[in-house]
Formats: structure tokens, sequence, C-alpha cells
């Protein structure tokens, strides 16, 4: 199996883009970023990545196409979650490595007909380098530049995998797109980068990950999501993920909106050590849109550091924050959000709304707000709230026959039901049972 | 032995403040009782403290007997799923957690005639019986609700439960003359298919859609005085204080 020698440095840098048989211009793209790389520094603020050691992670392993995972290699912990929390089987032959019987999946071949009758270009974003090197190197960066922080400089650097999506004017994909319908990706990159354009009039839901538990031996997860949603389209993007609780999940989310388009991120946490995602979303254009609805637990030992960020740049434009965090066992999670408007622009609105859930006197959660309002005719609402589980709400439930351990798993399921609610049901479902897992053990 | 629910030496209190007062009383499966008596005489707290949903700073002490069975040491839920049943006199909002969550959560198949995936639209027609609008069903219970849609939720909750006992705290506060009407013959309804039924309530309003074998008069948290239907006609014309006295 190939793979790069521990630790970073240009010459792996050149390696990865060399074994890759990339074109110059990506070549150069990563050389300059990793100069970038070097250049910034650790984020200054938000959690501790004190113990994130650079030098000792993998930035390339080749991916091994044919190799059916081994399922009973994985360790007994996750196993036994996925029994407990009934992953669907799809899931399941995706998370143990037998991906390549994707290849001849019957839903994945329906899937890639209709989106080629359509148009639409759905492939890895290594393929889309080699096979749409115009459309990627127009858009590429052009949202997250390896400048956006260490992490995105990092990612630009070394990327491998991800997503490429193009979908064309006036097209609506109606099925959700899964990245587990891509074939011959490589699963769960460390640092994968995904690039979405929706052209003008287009629709797409596009969602990442899965609410089983990701075992990962990597200490380090940093993608980068780019979008950029033209006149008039609709884009929506929901993640679930579930790191091991060894990982850093630093993850740079960017989309920029035009004139009269609607951006999306759904976004739910849970597992890693430490977590820093803030979806963030440029509205350029007047009667832009951007949502960002966003739930995160954190157990024991485990930070959860996400919100979100949005820049009102062009009038008639409006935003809305709902995030939802939950904290045991001395858990941290923490709301961290900006919301600007720039000077000049008029009737501009925005309502943030975080919650936090307490289950012990041990979790802690915070909230870091920024606003940033220099624009007139601006509306920005902002409402906050730390709450521990209401025990009138319990005796409430229990006097109708339901045992305590269920009754907080339904008052906790309806604190996050206004985020759950935006997901497709199967994975509404999952994630409301994922919950329940992590709080009871069963 | 004869179906029954025995209170024994039943108190509450709060640091030294009695709230119920050695309260000793048997309910008899099959018959209606109302309870009355002025604001603070302990109605509420004693009804509580049967279904197990006392705030956790009042100490209870007695026992509490259910066909022959100690309750009192059991929890909320364990009681409800023994039969007992209560109508909260203002029930708390529970965003997120829609009646059809709750009760879905709470149904016993084996115990009950319907099955679960039908239980949705028992759900349903019920609702329709007592007037509550179907999107109410789906949306957090008691969130931002009426008082009146407040109190026919928890009739609603009665209907599927179909407990041995249910409880109903101030169930007829509130309501315009056409609510009541349903109220009432709701739980009219809930007596036709077995359930005990004890009131409490402030005035004859929902009495007379009721056949009221027993009514118990509380104050300073004991029962006081008892008697039948023509009790409450008298704490009517009279009030509290001199009935108490006579």
């Amino acid at each position: 199996m190939y793979k790069t020698k521990k630790g970073i440095n240009a010459q792996v840098v050149a390696e990865i883009s060399a074994y890759k048989q990339e074109p110059q211009w990506m070549r150069k793209f990563r050389l300059s970023s990793f100069k970038l790389f070097l250049k910034k520094r650790m984020p200054s603020w938000g959690p501790s990545l004190e113990d994130l050691d650079f030098n000792d992670i993998f930035y390339y392993l080749k991916p091994t196409k044919h190799v059916v995972g081994d399922w009973k290699k994985l360790p007994k912990s996750i196993l036994d979650t996925y029994e407990k929390i009934g992953v669907p089987e799809m899931e399941k032959k995706f998370l143990s490595g037998v991906s390549a019987q994707y290849e001849s999946d019957v839903v994945y071949k329906s899937v890639q007909k209709t989106l080629t009758e359509k148009g639409v270009i759905f492939v890895d974003m290594d393929t889309a380098v080699q096979k749409y090197p115009d459309l990627v190197k127009k858009y590429i960066s052009s949202v997250v530049s390896p400048a956006d922080n260490k992490f995105a400089a990092l990612n630009s650097a070394v990327w491998s995998g991800g997503s490429f999506i193009y979908v064309p004017k006036n097209v609506h994909v109606d099925l959700p797109l899964q990245a587990y319908f891509r074939i011959n990706a490589e699963r769960l990159g460390q640092f994968e980068r995904t690039l979405i354009v929706a052209d003008e009039g287009s629709f797409l839901h596009y969602i990442e990950g899965c609410t089983a538990p990701i075992y990962s031996t990597r200490s380090l997860h940093s993608a980068v999501v780019e979008i950029i949603v033209k006149k008039g389209a609709r884009l929506r993007y929901s993640t679930v993920q579930n790191w091991s609780t060894n990982v850093y999940n630093l993850v740079t989310k960017r989309a920029r909106v035009e004139e009269s388009g609607v951006m999306e991120w759904v976004d739910g946490n849970l597992g890693s050590a430490v977590t820093m995602k803030y979806p963030s979303m440029y509205l350029v254009g007047a009667h832009g849109r951007g949502e960002i609805y966003s739930v995160a637990y954190a157990g024991k030992g485990q930070v959860q550091d996400v919100g979100g960020k949005v820049y009102h740049l062009a009038p008639d434009t409006s935003s809305r924050i709902i995030s939802k965090s939950i904290c045991e066992h001395g858990g941290r999670a923490s709301y961290r959000g900006i919301v600007r408007m720039k000077k000049g622009m008029k009737n501009v609105s925005s309502h943030v709304v975080c919650d936090a859930l307490l289950l012990d006197e041990k979790s802690r959660s915070d909230t870091y707000p920024t606003m940033d309002i220099s624009g007139n005719e601006c509306r920005m609402e902002h409402e906050a709230s730390v709450s521990r589980v209401n025990e009138e709400q319990l005796l409430y439930l229990m006097s109708r026959g339901i045992p305590r351990e269920e009754a907080i798993t339904l008052v906790i399921n309806g604190f996050i039901e206004p985020i759950v609610k935006e997901l497709p049901l199967e994975y509404a479902v999952e994630l409301n049972r994922l919950i329940g897992y992590q709080i009871h053990g069963h | 032995m004869k179906k029954t629910l025995v209170v024994k030496n039943l108190s509450v209190t709060l640091k030294d403040k009695h709230i119920v007062d050695d309260v000793s009383f048997s309910f008899v499966r099959g018959k209606t009782y109302v309870i009355m008596g002025p604001n603070g005489s302990g109605k509420s707290t004693f009804v509580k403290s049967i279904a197990g949903v006392l705030d956790e700073d009042l100490s209870v002490r007695g026992s509490i007997v259910l066909n022959g069975k100690h309750i009192e040491k059991i929890d909320a839920s364990e009681r409800a799923r023994s039969g007992i049943f209560l109508s909260f006199q203002s029930p708390v909002a529970i965003p997120g957690v829609s009646v059809i969550d709750i009760v879905r959560a709470s149904y016993d198949e084996k115990k009950k005639r319907i099955k679960k995936e039908d239980l949705t639209e028992e759900i349903i027609r019920q609702a329709n019986v007592l007037g509550i609008q179907k999107e109410l069903l789906y949306r957090g219970i008691h969130d931002g609700f009426s008082g009146g849609e407040r109190k026919k939720i928890e009739i609603l909750e009665a209907f599927i439960l179909k407990p041995t006992y249910a409880f109903l705290d101030e169930v007829d506060t509130g309501l315009d003359v056409d609510a009541l009407r349903i109220i009432g013959k709701s739980i009219k309804e809930l007596q036709r298919m077995g359930t005990t039924v004890v009131c409490i309530t402030h005035s004859n309003r929902i009495i007379k859609y009721l056949l009221v074998d027993h009514v118990l008069l509380f104050s300073h948290g004991k029962i006081v005085k008892q008697g039948d239907k023509r009790l409450v006609g008298q704490i009517e014309k009279n009030g509290y204080d001199k009935i108490e006295n006579v």
C-alpha cells in the first residue's frame, strides 16, 4: 500500500501530487498552500489543540480499492453500538469497507443514470481534477481560500477525496445525494475536499456522513467544503458525523450565495475529542438567504466548539442560525458565531437562537456571539439559553407511564427537534436513537 | 377483596408546614368522587402525592395501597402503569414532544385493545370527539396551547391510557360553556368505560354532568366534611367558611 512518510514538508506535498499524476496547476496550488500553512498560526481562540502533533500524521494513504474490509476487525465497542442503534445495512457495508460492492449496486446505478440524464456531475474530487479541470480550476478556493485559516491551508496542500458536484441551470435533483453513492471514493478521507456548484435556479440536497460512529485510528480530520449557490439556486448540505473520541475534527465550510439564492447548512456533531466547525456563508447578492441548523453532543472529555458565520454583503438578505447543544459527564459544548452586516446595506435581518442543555453539574456550555452591524435598517435578534433537564417535564411524562430514562430521552429529543426535523427521516430517527444511546448506554 | 385505593395517614410537609395533614380515605372502584375546598387547602398536593409527582422538596409519609399493593414507594411511571392517572391543573409545556409521542411511548400494547400501529389513528379519532384540532397533536404538548386546549389534551390522554383511577385537578376551570359540555360528557364516557373518577373542582358547573357519589371537603390539609351531592349545593350557597364550621 502506498503512503507518504510520517510528517509533512514540501517534498511530501509534491509527492502526493506526483502520485496522483495531477496537472501542473494543482501541484502549484498545493505547494503554495503548504507555504501558507507554515506561515499561518494556530487559532488563538477556542479549544486547546496542544496535543495535535503535525509530525505524527500520515498525510496520504492510498485507498485500497477492492479490499473488502474485515467487519470483525473493528473494536467491539463500535460493533456493539452499530447493533444497538440499528445502523442500516447500506451504512454497515460502507463503514466496514466493502465499498467495492457499490459498483454493482442497483441503487447506485439508477442514481447515476438519472444524474447523467440531467447533466449533473457527481464524482470524487480527484476524478474531477482529471476530467473537469476547467470547472475545478474556476471554482476551487473561490470561497475557501488557502489563506482562510491554518487548517484550510493544510487541506489545500494535502487534500484527497471528497465530492465534486455540478448542478446545471434550472436542474432540480429530487433525491438527496449521499456521499456513499459515489464509487471508488476514498472513504471518509482525512483531508476531504468537497466542491459544489449549484448553477442558476437549480436545487440540490447533499448528505455527508452518517450517524454511525466512525472508527478511526487517525488523529486529525481536516476537511474543506466550498459551495457556490448561483442566482435563484437552493442548496441544502446536511452532515451527521460521529467520529471516534480520539479525533480532532477541524472543518472549514463556506458557501457563497448569489442573488436570491438560498443556502442551508444542517449539521449534527457527535463524537470526536475536539470539533471546531462553523459553517459560514457570504450573502453577496440581494435577496439571498442563509440558514444554519446545528446540533452538538459533548460527552466525557469532548469539546464541541460549533456555530456559524453569516456575512450580509448585500441588501435585502436574511439569515437564521439555530444551534442546540447537549453536554454531560463533563463535556463541553460552545456556540461561537459571527453575524456581520456591511455598511450601507438596507433591509437586512438575522435571527440567532442558541440553546444548551446540561445533563449534569460537571458539564459546561458557553456562548460567544459576535455581532457587527454597520448597515442601516438592519434587524438582529439573538436568543440564548442554558438549561437543565426540567424535573417538572420528567414528572409529567412519568405520570403517563413512561420510565424516567425514556422520559429524559424524550425531553432531549424534543429539545433538538427543531434541527432534527430538517434531516431526512431515516437520519432523524437514527440521530434520536443515537443520542439516547449516548446518554443511557443502551 | 374489594377493589379499592386506600390512603392511610397521608401527610405531606414542606419543612415544618403540613400541606396535607394525616389524611385517610378509601376510594372504591366504580364510585365518583368530588373534592372541594378553598385555595391552598391541600387538594392538589393530595392528588399529586397519590400520583407520585410532588416536587422533591416536599416529604411524604403514610401509605397508599392500590388493590392490596403498596404503591407509595414506587415512582410516578410505575404508579401510572398500575392504573393511576392525574390530569394536571396547569400542565407543563414540553417543546418538541407531542401528545402522540407521549402516548406512543407510554402505551402498553399487552394490556390494551388497540395495536400500536393503529394508535395514531385512535388518538386522532378521540381528539375529534373532544374537538381538538389535529395539528395540536403534532406540536410540543401544551406549548403555547390555550387553557381549554390544555384541559382537553389532558382528558384525551386519559381516554387513550384508560386508567382505573383518574384524578382530574380542576379540569373545568377556565372553560367556556361549549368546552365544559364536551369535557363533562367525556368524563362521563370515561366512567362508562370503567374508570373511577375523582374530580377537584370549585363549582357545580362540572358536577351536573356527573353522577356524584361522594363529596370531600378539604381545609388546612384535612378532610373536614364528607357528604353526597347536596354538599356541593351547600358549599355554593354558604361558602367554605360556614360549611366547615357546621
